[in-house]
């Protein structure tokens, strides 16, 4: 039997080693195996000293923390699963990422709760890194500004070249070895503006190199960003978003060569263009120096020998123009003046001969032409007046007997009118008289009257009301009264 | 009124270089004209061919000693 324990208010104390034995059994006998846990690295806590290593584990909604654990991986495990790790996502285990791990849970009386992680699944942490970078692709085609860097312009011959990159990296050397020791002899001016290039540490310092570039004294025309000989491992940050969007807003175009094996990381996607290689870069740049050597030598051949050729056809002309002046404009000539020559000698002595004969024969033709005119109007003349007597005749001929019948017709007409014209008199007449006795003095005159009522004549007594005032005209004079 | 430059950029050498092989495709060039085109493509060559192996100030000290 145990001692007696202490209460307070009836209730026993415990002390915290009992509640913690209590814990450890109760954990213990509910979670007896390991469990496949996702949750986040908030805090990597890896000790170097001792190779133990005690992550901060959470799970995050949103912003929000949901749950936060330690957990515990000891030295004998940490380098195992650190290096299938970084071997499988080119990553080494680091704050920030996801993960999925087996682990048991333990409590200790002294640290207590505790997740000690057994193993850690990499391929998980691949697949939410891909989803991380879909995700990166998709903020950057939503603000548009995935393509940005790609449509800004190059110059024909870049030639001050900003180069981001570590002084004493392979990548640095070969690329400034390649470029300098061209076989054409073309020169380039590169300034070196020091950066880490991997890890997180490169997602902060490359955009802030971008910036030194932005605003040096004397204007770059293009900017790259050269890494090489570290291996795979920490390219992570060439998807990170902060230091992408620096590479797609970069007001130069940026040329990419990281230097890795495996896949394009979105940073070799937004560049104006991403090379596998420093060495790439570099040819990239020679490439199109040569190329604009090749047009301006072609153009220079070509120039040349169309010119000579030009002057060789001019000179051709001018010797053809100079053998027909010399012999064939000349042959000409002669031959055209020994035609005119021998045309004018016939001509003279022909008209001679004409003169004297023609003369007479022309005088006898124009006075013949002067007496066939004159017979010839005469006796138009002649014609012309007997036509004219024709018509005189036979116009009289139709004429007279119609203007005969015209007389009669006049007389006629005017016998009828006047016969008209008499009765239409005799019969207005008529009509006058009658018309005289119906007027209204003739009846008046007889002892009848009108009565008015306002200027017009009553027909009717109910037409009249008692006040009304009426006139009643006589054929004499008027009387005004009242009806009563 | 704009006056032309009598050094141009490497661009506007280029430019102008394939403008006059275009007249010269075109038979656009009289004889007369065509020595002092052939000069100016002389130089013009010579100022992008200058680009290529000398650095801007390079070039810029060179075409100050043709001047």
């Amino acid at each position: 039997m145990e001692n007696q324990r202490e209460t307070f208010n009836d209730h026993p104390i415990y002390t915290l080693s009992e509640i913690g034995a209590s814990l450890r059994s109760v954990i213990a006998k509910n979670y007896p195996r390991a469990y496949y846990i996702k949750a986040e690295i908030i805090k990597l806590n890896f000790y170097p000293r001792s190779g133990h290593c005690y992550p901060e584990l959470v799970e995050k909604e949103g912003t929000q923390t949901k749950a936060q654990m330690r957990a515990i991986i000891w030295a004998a495990q940490y380098q195992a699963i650190n290096e299938r790790f970084r071997r499988i996502t080119g990553e080494p285990l680091k704050e920030g990422i996801g993960i999925l791990c087996l682990a048991t849970v333990e409590f200790d009386m002294k640290h207590g709760l505790s997740l000690f992680i057994q193993d850690i699944e990499p391929t998980y942490t691949l697949g939410e890194m891909a989803k991380n970078k879909l995700m990166v692709i998709e903020k950057l085609k939503k603000e548009g500004i995935f393509n940005a860097n790609k449509e800004k312009k190059l110059p024909l011959l870049p030639q001050r070249i900003a180069v981001i990159s570590v002084e004493t990296s392979k990548g640095y050397s070969d690329f400034m070895v390649t470029l300098n020791n061209n076989a054409y002899g073309y020169r380039f001016y590169c300034q070196l503006f020091p950066s880490i290039l991997q890890g997180d540490k490169a997602i902060i310092t490359i955009p802030a190199q971008l910036n030194e570039i932005k605003n040096a004294s004397s204007p770059f025309d293009c900017v790259v960003i050269i890494r090489g000989g570290g291996g795979d491992v920490g390219l992570s940050c060439y998807d990170d978003y902060r230091l992408v969007s620096a590479v797609a807003n970069f007001p130069l175009p940026i040329i990419a060569g990281i230097g890795h094996s495996t896949n394009e990381t979105i940073t070799d996607m937004v560049a104006f263009e991403s090379k596998i290689t420093p060495t790439d870069v570099a040819n990239f740049f020679i490439e199109r120096y040569h190329n604009f050597d090749k047009i301006i030598e072609e153009n220079k051949s070509y120039i040349f020998s169309k010119a000579s050729l030009i002057i060789k056809e001019e000179k051709n002309k001018v010797a053809q123009l100079e053998y027909f002046r010399n012999n064939i404009a000349a042959q000409f000539l002669t031959r055209e003046k020994n035609i005119i020559n021998q045309i004018e000698s016939k001509y003279v002595s022909l008209a001679l001969k004409i003169t004297a004969k023609e003369r007479a024969e022309i005088t006898q033709l124009e006075n013949l032409l002067l007496f066939e005119t004159k017979t010839r109007i005469n006796l138009e003349k002649s014609s012309i007046s007997n036509a004219l007597n024709n018509l005189k005749f036979n116009f009289t001929k139709i004429i007279d007997p119609q203007s005969k019948k015209i007389d009669n017709n006049k007389q006629l007409l005017h016998l009828f009118s006047k016969q008209l014209l008499n009765k239409q008199k005799v019969e207005i007449n008529n009509a006058d008289a009658k018309l005289g006795l119906l007027h209204p003095d003739n009846i008046l005159r007889r002892g009848f009257s009108i009565t008015y009522l306002n200027q017009k004549s009553i027909t009717d007594s109910n037409d009249v009301k008692p006040k009304d005032e009426i006139v009643t005209k006589l054929y004499k004079g008027e009387i005004k009264s009242v009806v009563t | 009124m704009k006056t032309p430059n009598p050094i141009p950029t490497y661009t506007e050498a280029f430019e102008e270089l394939q403008e006059i092989v275009r007249q010269m495709e075109n038979a656009d060039i009289s004889v007369d004209d065509l020595s002092s085109k052939i000069q100016r493509a002389s130089l013009l060559i010579k100022i992008c061919k200058d680009k290529l192996t000398k650095t801007e100030e390079e070039v810029t000290k060179i075409m100050g000693e043709i001047k």
